[in-house]
């Protein structure tokens, strides 16, 4: 093995690192990894490669857990990691929490001069939490007992030195203890000030050391304390330590004149609050600092240092380390020791000081929040939120490296190497149809292009069934009758009379659906409807009243909520993986033949509705789109509040547009675009992307569903693409069934009137703007039908 | 008001003095860059001008004696402050007036091997302090006693003072004050004369000065 050391280090010497690192940067880049993924690819190998070496090096395996990682600028993530199991003289920990100390970590995270870290980057270095194990020569300390740290990086396992792992007095919680090194930071701090007995102090900055500083002198023995922060913020935690003033300058700015005190800690971190400091301090005063003040003192008053002849003490936490070396004992150990007693004999009280628990599963967004708000005291990690077996667990030695890319930006299709194919997410999908009831007979009228889809759903449903049918062009609703074996109904109005038939499904040209739909309502038929509602507004609101009126279901056909990616975004939502709805993105490509217009798709059933702007209502928006107008208000679950649309026609001869631009604002300020054309060349297959974001979160739901997300979601990687399988299932199955159960529950089916109202209003909105040169409000539409 | 001009082949003092008076410049008192200077000003009314301060001299009161003592005391104040376990390991980079005696006032005591754990700095500008910072041991002490015009400096203190645990200790500045003299003074004070060079506002500053007589 110290051969295999010395070769390892020798090759570090010869440069082979460097060597190694630009041939993996090719062949990773030659394979389609992205510049994210060759990181995540390399920072793998690398830990790999020294967590082996470390674990060799003390004859002892690896365990493994979670880490918070920085692995680039304003990105944090949660990433399994190894450490080495405790050696000789070590300890390992079972983390349960760490404490985030926000003055050094904010900077660090925004790079503040400094300050400034490289990538990958483990912050953190205080924590409490219980012994997993020990290693040889380790006294005093047994697996289980609880204990605090110093050094450990935010991590659910950690293996450190036995002596900078210390036994949590009794009474004493893990939450508190686990601010050891905050409470040495301040204790050091305060020692350097030699504080006499009832000396005055000023604390400037009541951030977490600052406030522990003002307690530890307090509990010292120092005299009355003034605190002077920027805002009365801070007003709660200078009560609860006992501060006998509290200076708020952006309310007072002159409150420091006349001031001044034989000691004051400058705590900010602030490098020009040490000027304030200084002008502080009583002639022979000591000024010390204690918060990490990154950056230059851009006025320091070398004059009134000289004149007061002042004393400005450094005090980082660093110099325990040579202060040891000189004096020949542990310093951190002793002012470790003396703060988790100061907790023990409830001097020091800490209690109020950590005001956020922080799932480790949402680093990224934690560290989004701490750059943007500076009155955070502290906050903590709680790694007891992640399963006990992903805390820590045995890792294999000999497990070769996972450099397949799993990187943030990996925007392709998992790379497959020596036939491993990274495990994708099976997040269980719930089944489309849920709890089935009924059995809903139905009466399909139109027997044309879609029909032919309605029937097949009608057939795959459980609990519904095609029961007849009817087309005025007679050989269509013939054929399929005889497909699925039920009566052709020679009339509209004889399909109505048949008392086996519970619900009409309208499949016909968009102007007819309202006469016929009001007519079957009134008849006492449920309505079921081929997309959309109708053909404009007006027509909608009527349909939807005659159902109310008479008492039944009238629903729209808007399948596409079951499909699998549908559904399985529809819960990311629900479960907050987005965040804050902030916005939306649809793009709908196609490019229709010119035989469309007079037949369909499939020319089953010739007719010229379709490009008539009266008869269909309009073009490729409220043809096609309108399934992703419902899907999109669906999943966001708003509604548009104005939208401005431009539309186009490219092809002709239709009156109706083949492309349409809509800009939609959402009520609660989400912003979405809509671009979509059916005279797209190239584009006859057709084409969806559907992506939707929001504060902590963006999901693709078309072409592919995937989801970034800095929520904690189980089942989930925060921080990570991920992208899931597709299912598929028959849409209209399902939607039929599901009707079917809410229409023999008595319920309100998932896609009610109101929606298909609510998808109608927006639809008339984008032309109407699209008429006016001017944004128009779905709801103002609709208060114009009455609806 | 005086300035220092750090022209390359000629670095001269420049600006104004008062009819008849002459000035005393430490040569640490010049800031690398250039700027304004500090100076202890005897004017031809018998006046000492000290910044804003301003004193009299006695009737037949010798003026240069009053100026030697007065950089006397400065340099007492600096060496007093430096902490006696570090004065084994001290050290004064300056190479004007004031450092010259702080040395000899601590025995010419120097860091042999190492890192100084105090260093007294005679210089009042802010490379010259960062540069001390940097030089001092863990934990050491710089003591402040450089003479600056400006009120304030610019200093990037984290890296040195706040990490490595050093203490600025600063020392009471220059006054021109009368102040009582002590046997063991006399011999500092009979040399100054043999250490102040002159000089005329406008000319070449002559090499390996400790202290400049300035005048117009």
């Amino acid at each position: 093995m110290r051969v295999g050391q010395r070769l390892f280090s020798g090759a570090m010497v010869l440069g082979l690192k460097e060597f190694l690192n630009e041939q993996a940067n090719r062949r990773l880049a030659g394979l389609g990894y992205s510049d994210g993924m060759i990181r995540d690819a390399k920072r793998e190998a690398w830990w790999w490669l020294l967590a082996r070496r470390d674990a060799l090096a003390r004859r002892r395996g690896l365990l493994a857990g979670e880490a918070v990682v920085w692995t680039d600028t304003g990105r944090a993530e949660l990433i399994p990691v190894e450490v080495p199991a405790a050696g000789p003289g070590e300890v390992t920990i079972a983390v349960a929490t760490s404490v985030v100390s926000p003055g050094t970590e904010r900077a660090q995270y925004l790079r503040l001069p400094g300050a400034r870290v490289s990538y990958p980057h483990r912050p953190g270095y205080s924590a409490a939490g219980t012994v997993f194990m020990v290693g040889k020569g380790v006294t005093g300390i047994a697996p289980g007992d609880r204990v605090a740290a110093v050094g450990p990086a935010h991590a659910s396992v950690a293996t450190l030195r036995a002596e900078r792992v210390y036994r949590i007095p009794e009474g004493v919680s893990l939450e508190a203890a686990a601010l050891v090194q905050l409470g040495v930071i301040a204790s050091q701090g305060v020692r350097h000030a030699e504080l006499r007995p009832g000396e005055p102090l000023c604390v400037l900055g009541l951030g977490l050391v600052g406030a522990l500083a003002q307690r530890i002198a307090s509990a010292s023995g120092g005299g009355p304390v003034t605190a002077v922060v920027r805002s009365s913020r801070k007003q709660k935690v200078a009560e609860t330590g006992g501060v006998q003033r509290l200076i708020a300058l952006e309310e007072d700015e002159g409150a420091l004149a006349g001031l001044s005190f034989p000691v004051v800690i400058e705590a900010s971190g602030d490098p020009d609050a040490v000027e304030t400091a200084i002008r502080l301090a009583e002639p022979g005063g000591r000024v010390v600092l204690l918060g990490s003040a990154r950056g230059v003192t851009h006025a320091f008053p070398l004059r009134e240092v000289r004149r007061k002849r002042v004393t400005v003490i450094g005090a980082h936490v660093e110099t325990l380390t040579y202060e040891s070396r000189l004096l020949g004992l542990d310093a951190h150990a002793r002012e470790a020791g003396a703060f988790l007693a100061r907790l023990a004999d409830g001097s020091v009280p800490v209690a109020d000081l950590v005001d956020l628990w922080v799932d480790p599963r949402e680093a990224d967004a934690f560290y989004r929040e701490l750059a943007r708000s500076r009155d955070l005291v502290a906050a903590r990690f709680d790694w007891t939120k992640l399963a006990n077996h992903e805390r820590v667990h045995g890792a294999r030695l000999w497990r070769p490296p996972d450099v397949r890319g799993r990187g943030m930006d990996a925007v392709r299709k998992p790379l497959v190497l020596n036939g491993r194919r990274p495990a994708r997410n099976e997040l269980p999908t719930a089944s489309p149809y849920g709890a089935v009831s009924g059995d809903l007979r139905v009466g399909l009228v139109g027997c044309g292009d879609i029909a032919v889809h309605n029937a097949a759903g009608l057939a795959e449903a459980p609990n519904a069934r095609l029961s007849a049918c009817f087309d005025p062009d007679a050989p269509l609703a013939e054929e399929l009758a005889r497909q699925y074996g039920v009566a052709a109904a020679p009339s509209f109005e004889s399909l109505l009379d048949r008392a086996d038939v519970d619900a009409v499904f309208l499949a016909v040209p968009h102007h007819l659906h309202a006469p016929l739909a009001i007519e079957a309502a009134d008849a006492g038929k449920h309505v079921i409807v081929e997309k959309p509602l109708a053909n404009d507004l007006e027509s909608a609101a009527a349909m939807v009243a005659a159902a109310e009126r008479a008492g039944v279901v009238l629903s729209v056909c808007f399948p596409h909520r079951y499909d699998a990616n549908a559904l399985l975004a529809h819960r990311l939502v629900g479960e907050g993986a987005l965040g804050s709805f902030a916005g939306t993105l649809l793009n709908f490509y196609s490019d229709k033949p010119a035989s469309y217009w007079f037949g369909g798709f499939s020319g089953r059933s010739s007719s010229g509705w379709r490009s008539s702007r009266t008869q269909a209502g309009g073009g490729v928006l409220i043809m096609n789109v309108s399934h992703l107008v419902d899907l999109l208000r669906h999943l966001a679950g708003e509604e548009a509040e104005e939208c401005f649309a431009l539309t186009q026609v490219v092809d002709g001869p239709a009156e109706v547009e083949d492309g349409i631009s809509v800009t939609v604002r959402y009520a609660r300020g989400a912003v979405g675009t809509i671009f979509a054309s059916s005279a797209l060349r190239g584009q006859r297959a057709g084409g969806t992307k559907l992506d939707m974001w929001g504060s902590h979160g963006f999901l693709s739901i078309e072409p592919e569903l995937r989801v970034y997300t800095l929520k904690a979601i189980e089942g989930l990687r925060t921080a990570r693409w991920q992208s899931f399988p597709h299912a598929n299932t028959n849409i209209r199955a399902a939607y039929l069934s599901r009707l079917a159960t809410a229409i023999d529950m008595g319920e309100e089916p998932d896609v009610s009137a109101r929606d298909g109202l609510a998808v109608q209003a927006f639809m008339e909105a984008a032309y109407r703007s699209s008429e006016l040169g001017a944004p128009v409000r779905p709801a103002e539409l609709l208060e114009r039908v009455g609806a | 008001m005086i300035r220092y001009a750090p022209h390359a082949s000629r670095p001269v003092l420049e600006g104004d003095l008062p009819f008849g008076a002459v000035a005393y410049v430490d040569a640490d008192w010049l800031p690398s860059g250039g700027g304004d200077v500090a100076a202890l000003v005897v004017t031809s009314d018998r006046s000492l001008l000290w910044g804003e301060e301003a004193e009299a001299l006695a009737p037949g009161e010798d003026a240069e004696r009053r100026v030697a003592s007065s950089f006397l005391r400065l340099a007492r104040r600096a060496s007093d402050a430096v902490p006696v376990a570090a004065r084994a390991a001290c050290e004064t980079p300056g190479r004007g007036l004031a450092a010259e005696w702080v040395r000899r006032l601590l025995d010419g005591a120097r860091a042999e091997d190492g890192a100084p754990t105090a260093i007294v700095e005679t210089r009042g500008d802010a490379a010259s302090i960062a540069a001390s910072s940097l030089r001092l041991a863990d934990l050491g002490t710089l003591v402040l006693a450089g003479e600056s015009a400006g009120a304030a400096l610019p200093l990037d203190l984290y890296p040195n003072v706040h990490v490595r645990g050093l203490r600025l200790v600063g020392t009471d500045p220059l006054s021109p004050e009368r102040a009582e003299t002590s046997d063991g003074d006399e011999a500092f004070l009979a040399a100054f004369r043999g250490l102040v060079m002159d000089v005329r506002l406008g000319e070449p500053l002559p090499e390996g000065a400790r202290c400049y007589r300035v005048s117009s």
